[in-house]
Formats: C-alpha cells, sequence, structure tokens
C-alpha cells in the first residue's frame, strides 16, 4: 500500500492549491506554485506513483500555452508599449502588436500550465478508484461513468506509447504521416477490446442491476421532490440574475430547492449497500498537511477579501505590466510543497524497485 | 529558395502598407457624456487612415480601463471615473441584471447619434468622424446618448500649427451677476505633433452663483461641457498641469466659445504660455460654484504610463522597475530552493 496521503488530506490540499492557482493570473505567484507543484511531482515519481501519461499532456498544455501567447500578442492591440505595427488593413491581426498583449498572453498561460500541473499531480495521487470512494453513495453509478470518461485520454495515452515503442522494435520507422497507420490501426483494436472487456466487467458485478428497488410510490414521491427542487434552484438563479438585488423569495426558492435535491439524494444514498476492502487511515502526516492547507486556503480567502489588488495582475493600461509581489503570500504558497515535504522516505522495497526497473 | 522569394514579397507588403499607412494627420472627434451630465469633447489627431474606435479614446488620454479580451472583441469598461474597475469588478458591474448601465458607443451620422452595431475595437473610424461615448442604458432607442457636437465644433480650434503653444487668459473677474453669455477663449495652438486638439464648446448652465474665481492652470486638451443642469457654479479649482505657468495675478477675458454659467462673468485675460502635450486636456470653465459638479482630469493610475504608442524596448516596461517585489520574490525562491533541498535529502537522492 502505497499511498502518501489519506484521500481527504489530498482533497482538501487540492482545494487550497487550486484556490490561489484560480484567483490570479500574477506570474511570479505562479512561478512559486509551479516550483512547489514539480517538486511534489518528482516525490510522488521516486515513490513510484504511475504518472498515467501525463508527461505527454502536460507538453502538450505547453504547446497550447505557447500558441495562446501568440494568439493573444497578435490579436489584441491594445496598450501602450508597441513592438511592432502591422497592417491595420489586414483582418484581425492588423493593428499595433503590444508588449502588454504579450504579458497577458504569458500570464494566462502559466495560470492553465499550473492549473494542469495541479491536476496531474492530483491524478498521480488519487487514482479514480480512490476518489470514487469519495463520492456520495447516491452517485455511484455517475462516479464510475465519470471515472472511466476521465482515464481516458491518459489510457490512451499510454497504449499509444506502448504501441509505438512496440513498432520501433520492429523496425518501423515514424517519418512521415502514412508511417503512422500501423499506429493507429492497433489502436483502435485496442481500444474496442478494452470496452469490450470493461462493459463485461461491469455487467459481471451487477453494475446498473436493482438489487433493492424502490417502492413506486416512493419513487413518485423522489422524482416530484427532484422536479420542484431543480424549479426552484431555477427559479432563484434566475431571480439572481434578473435583479441587482433579488428578493428573499429568491433566497428561499433557490435553498429550498438545493436542499430538496440534496434529501434525495441522501435518502438514495441510504439504500445503497457499500463493501469496502481496503481501509484508508489517518496519519500524523495527514493532520500536518490539512493544517498547512486550510492556512493556504485561510491566508488566500483573507487576502483576496480584504484586498483584490494583492493578487491582481493586469498588464494594461492604466495598471503596470509590473507584476505586485507580497512575501508573505509567497512564502504561503510554498506550502503547495508541503506534500514532497511531509512524505516519508522511500521504502527499501520502493528503492530496489526502482534500482532494478532504472539499473 | 520559394520560401525566401514569399518571405521577400511579404516584407514588402508589409512595408508598403505600413508606408502607405502614415499619409498625413487626421482628426477625429470625441464626445464623452457622463451620467451627471457632464460632456467632455476631445479633438484626436492621428496619422493612419483609420483607426478603431478604441483608439479614438485610448489616444485622446481619457483614463481608461478596458478589457481587451472579450470573446467579442474590446469592451470598455471604465472612463474617468465612472464605469466599473476591471479586472477586481465585472466590467459590466453594473449591467447584472434588469438595470443595466453601461458604456454605450455612438457614431454621429448627418446630425444624429446612431448607436453603434459593432464593438469599439471593431469600428474604424476615419477622419472628420465624431465618435460618442455615454454611461447609461445605451440601448438602440431609448439610450441617452450624448449632445449632438458637430465635428467643426469639437475641432475647431484644433488648427495644428508649428508653434506648439497655446496662450489663454487665466484671470478671472467673476460678478455675481448671473450671466448667460459669459465667454471664454482658451485660443488653443497646438503643434501638429500632438495627437489630440483642444476645444471649448461650452453649453448653458443655469443659475446664478457667486464666486471668487481662481485663476486655473491646468489647461489641456479637450473641453468639458456643463450640461443644463441645477447645478451652479463656481471657480473651477486648479487642476496640476506642468506645462503651465499663470502669473502671480492672471487675467482671462473670455471670448469665444460662450458659456452660460450662471451669475459667472469671467473676466479673464492673461499672458501665460502653455505647451500642449498629446495627453493634454481643457477643463471648463476654469471656475466652478460651490455645489457644482466636478470633473476631475484624467490621472494617470500609478504604474499607467501614458505615452505614444511607438515601439519601445521590453526594459522600458512599466517605467522605472521597482526592486522590492523582485528582492522578496528572490527571498521567497530562495526558501522554496530550501525545501526542494530537505526534500532531496530525505528522499535520498535521485535514488
Amino acid at each position: 500500500m502505497n499511498d502518501l496521503f489519506h484521500p481527504w488530506a489530498w482533497f482538501i490540499w487540492l482545494v487550497g492549491v487550486a484556490l490561489p492557482a484560480l484567483l490570479t493570473r500574477n506570474p511570479l505567484y505562479h512561478s512559486i506554485l509551479i516550483g512547489a507543484l514539480l517538486l511534489d511531482m518528482w516525490v510522488l515519481r521516486q515513490h513510484r506513483f504511475n504518472g498515467w501519461g501525463w508527461g505527454i499532456i502536460l507538453r502538450l498544455v505547453g504547446g497550447i500555452a505557447l500558441a495562446g501567447v501568440l494568439l493573444n500578442a497578435l490579436t489584441v492591440h491594445y496598450g501602450t508599449h508597441v513592438w511592432a505595427h502591422l497592417p491595420s488593413s489586414w483582418p484581425l491581426i492588423g493593428g499595433p502588436l503590444t508588449w502588454e498583449a504579450v504579458l497577458f498572453g504569458g500570464a494566462s498561460a502559466l495560470a492553465l500550465f499550473t492549473l494542469m500541473l495541479l491536476f496531474a499531480v492530483w491524478n498521480m495521487s488519487m487514482p479514480p478508484s480512490r476518489w470514487l470512494r469519495m463520492l456520495p453513495a447516491a452517485l455511484f453509478q455517475v462516479g464510475i461513468i465519470t471515472s472511466i470518461a476521465i482515464t481516458f485520454v491518459p489510457v490512451t495515452v499510454r497504449t499509444v506509447r506502448e504501441i509505438y515503442d512496440a513498432q520501433r522494435l520492429r523496425g518501423h520507422r515514424f517519418q512521415r504521416l502514412w508511417d503512422y497507420v500501423p499506429l493507429f490501426a492497433p489502436l483502435l483494436v485496442d481500444s474496442l477490446e478494452r470496452s469490450i472487456s470493461l462493459a463485461e466487467s461491469m455487467a459481471a458485478r451487477g453494475f446498473g442491476a436493482n438489487v433493492d428497488p424502490t417502492p413506486d410510490r416512493t419513487r413518485v414521491l423522489y422524482q416530484v421532490m427532484v422536479g420542484m427542487g431543480l424549479l426552484g434552484i431555477w427559479g432563484g438563479l434566475f431571480a439572481r440574475m434578473y435583479w441587482p438585488h433579488p428578493p428573499l423569495a429568491a433566497w428561499m426558492s433557490l435553498g429550498g430547492g438545493s436542499v430538496l435535491v440534496l434529501g434525495v439524494l441522501w435518502a438514495q444514498g441510504r439504500r445503497v449497500r457499500r463493501t469496502r476492502y481496503r481501509r484508508w487511515y489517518w496519519r500524523v502526516r495527514d493532520t500536518a498537511l490539512v493544517g498547512g492547507s486550510v492556512v493556504l486556503l485561510t491566508v488566500t480567502l483573507f487576502t483576496y477579501a480584504r484586498s483584490p489588488r494583492m493578487w491582481l495582475y493586469y498588464p494594461y493600461p492604466p495598471y503596470s505590466v509590473q507584476p505586485s509581489f507580497e512575501w508573505f503570500i509567497g512564502l504561503v504558497l510554498v506550502l503547495a510543497a508541503l506534500p514532497a515535504l511531509l512524505a516519508p522516505p522511500r521504502s527499501p522495497a520502493t528503492l530496489s524497485r526502482g534500482k532494478a526497473e532504472h539499473p | 529558395m520559394r520560401n525566401i522569394l514569399w518571405g521577400l514579397l511579404l516584407s514588402v507588403w508589409v512595408l508598403v502598407s505600413v508606408t502607405r499607412a502614415a499619409d498625413g494627420p487626421h482628426r477625429v472627434g470625441l464626445v464623452i457624456r457622463y451620467s451627471t451630465g457632464q460632456v467632455e469633447t476631445y479633438c484626436v489627431t492621428f496619422s493612419e487612415p483609420e483607426i478603431t474606435g478604441v483608439e479614438v479614446l485610448e489616444r485622446s488620454g481619457v483614463p481608461l480601463i478596458v478589457d481587451p479580451n472579450q470573446s467579442v472583441g474590446t469592451a470598455v469598461c471604465k472612463i474617468g471615473n465612472e464605469g466599473c474597475d476591471y479586472p477586481l469588478q465585472d466590467c459590466f458591474c453594473q449591467c447584472q441584471g434588469v438595470e443595466c448601465m453601461y458604456w454605450a458607443y455612438y457614431h454621429l451620422v448627418e446630425g444624429h447619434w446612431v448607436y453603434s452595431r459593432v464593438g469599439a475595437s471593431s469600428y474604424k473610424v476615419h477622419d472628420g468622424d465624431v465618435e460618442g461615448w455615454s454611461w447609461g442604458p445605451g440601448e438602440p432607442g431609448h439610450g441617452d446618448p450624448p449632445p449632438v457636437i458637430p465635428f467643426s465644433e469639437i475641432c475647431s480650434g484644433a488648427t495644428a500649427t508649428p508653434t506648439p503653444t497655446l496662450t489663454p487668459s487665466p484671470t478671472t473677474t467673476p460678478t455675481s451677476t448671473p450671466s448667460p453669455t459669459s465667454t471664454f477663449s482658451p485660443t488653443p495652438t497646438l503643434s501638429p505633433t500632438a495627437t489630440h486638439t483642444p476645444t471649448s464648446t461650452p453649453i448653458p448652465v443655469s443659475p446664478p452663483l457667486a464666486a471668487t474665481p481662481t485663476p486655473s492652470p491646468t489647461w489641456t486638451a479637450a473641453s468639458v461641457l456643463p450640461s443644463p443642469s441645477p447645478a451652479t457654479r463656481s471657480p473651477l479649482s486648479p487642476v496640476s498641469s506642468p506645462t503651465f505657468s499663470p502669473p502671480p495675478n492672471p487675467t482671462v477675458t473670455p471670448t469665444s466659445p460662450s458659456v452660460a454659467v450662471g451669475s459667472l462673468s469671467p473676466v479673464v485675460s492673461a499672458p501665460p504660455t502653455l505647451t500642449p502635450t498629446p495627453t493634454a486636456r481643457m477643463v471648463w470653465p476654469p471656475t466652478l460654484p460651490p455645489n457644482a459638479v466636478i470633473i476631475t482630469p484624467p490621472r494617470p493610475q500609478p504604474g499607467y504610463t501614458s505615452s505614444p504608442r511607438t515601439p519601445s524596448p521590453v526594459s522600458s516596461l512599466g517605467g522605472a522597475v521597482d526592486a522590492s517585489p523582485w528582492a522578496s520574490y528572490v527571498l521567497t525562491l530562495a526558501v522554496l530552493g530550501g525545501v526542494a533541498l530537505v526534500v532531496y535529502v530525505r528522499q535520498g537522492g535521485r535514488g
């Protein structure tokens, strides 16, 4: 069992790091988060956690982010620091090209990369089976389907790499577009086989079977409650959008609808019986991770509520192109590296396995 | 070889396009109406055959906050002190429900304001056009467009001459008798290099007032038009301008254009010389009554330099680089490096 932290500790850490990453585009803060997350990733790899092909995805995101910088630089013609002029008769890209647009594109790219790196670390440490177990019982079917959908890309990337290596071992060379046909044909076959295998295994485990059928009257009651709840939520949200200061009834509608839907979910969840083969343990380092994450979360929320300008980065006029930096926010962001710092040293078994795999 | 030819062809095209772009000074009028009813006009000069509506606003020098990364183009969030402080607020922070207030965009077509069908970053403005911005609902047919001010009136005093001096007459002698025809003549004379030129097109303001005028050293290249409102006027407090040096007791003799400012009858005549800058703006009238609405002049916020749009090196971004954030940043990176070292040692190196 090589889980470094309790899944709920990981989840709170994820929320704590995701909040500042989503709130700001400040490249200085993002660079600290990226450094901390790369450290976490390195430690997870040392502990033999599977990357699920995230390396390729991160490279892909890096490419997309760079394309975003180029696109922003060419299409946004606002700012005072002009580095080139394209004829204004050129559609879309014509006009002055400014450093502000380049910087904003770069900051956005960095923010995107940070988020992808964060979820890469989360995915490495939390395989779908673990976070599926964290879902409310009533949502287990939705959870399984979601986990299958989410793991589709990483699994496909891994398969592509395996087929690519196998074909190269056979002496095949990938030079032109046509050379990739021997890659895609086995990939298609493998995907179909995987789908059939998955469907059979789910059917064998009784997925979707109605073991404990709900009585008709109860089912109708649940359906009516869900319908009324959704209607209340919709009405509340609509009133909130329509009026700048929505009446009390709008909030009551929103709250009442939410209570109805959650109540049905809870009642449905009680009818689902789960068995667990593996227990989760809460250790001291889990408490430390949660404590650090709560500090990160609290400082982020407090400083953002008190002075959002601390987090702001917007290079276009009238703001400064130079990012601001508050030392205490920077130090708190270093807490994103807590998983790496709190992770136990590698066990001898892991070390020997690592040496065997990488002599 | 083919690539080289294509490259050469493209370079020639760009060169020709850029050369053709600078084909002489053009002017465009800009009218901005605030929710208080106050109106500012600007006469913006540009050398390109056409510029966008956002560029007109930008070159006028008026404090401006936009969101250029909207999916539909550039959204104008704030002009002057009115609007939304994007990105701290939503760009349309006062258009979140049934009551929708925002900066509506108009074009003056044949003496009538026409609500713009496209965004300011998509609309091309040509020589002689007049652009309008108004804070309000701005619906087609139901909006609150700015007052109609023809181009000739906005850019009338903005004749480009080689002498970059402006000679207003800033000694004011008001009386307490309402004088709806008090006039003022700043006689702005701008150099051709100024990106926009001043006009003064005041509109009448009613009630009387008794005011002691103060010489206003703020002579910039636009005018503020007090709208017909119950506000009374008193001397306008001076707004500093580094290019204006009024004498100890300047005298202003208002001549033209005329202003009806209640009881204010400024007699202004003064010798000082003003050298307008591209971001200059004229505030009218020079004096304001105690309960009048004062339009504050554009003040660049910290970090913003309203520089001409010319190619500039990266090193000049943001002016002088503040060293203190970078020192804190390097220290924080050092802390992160220390953490990395501890982790490395704890995990037994690369294994």
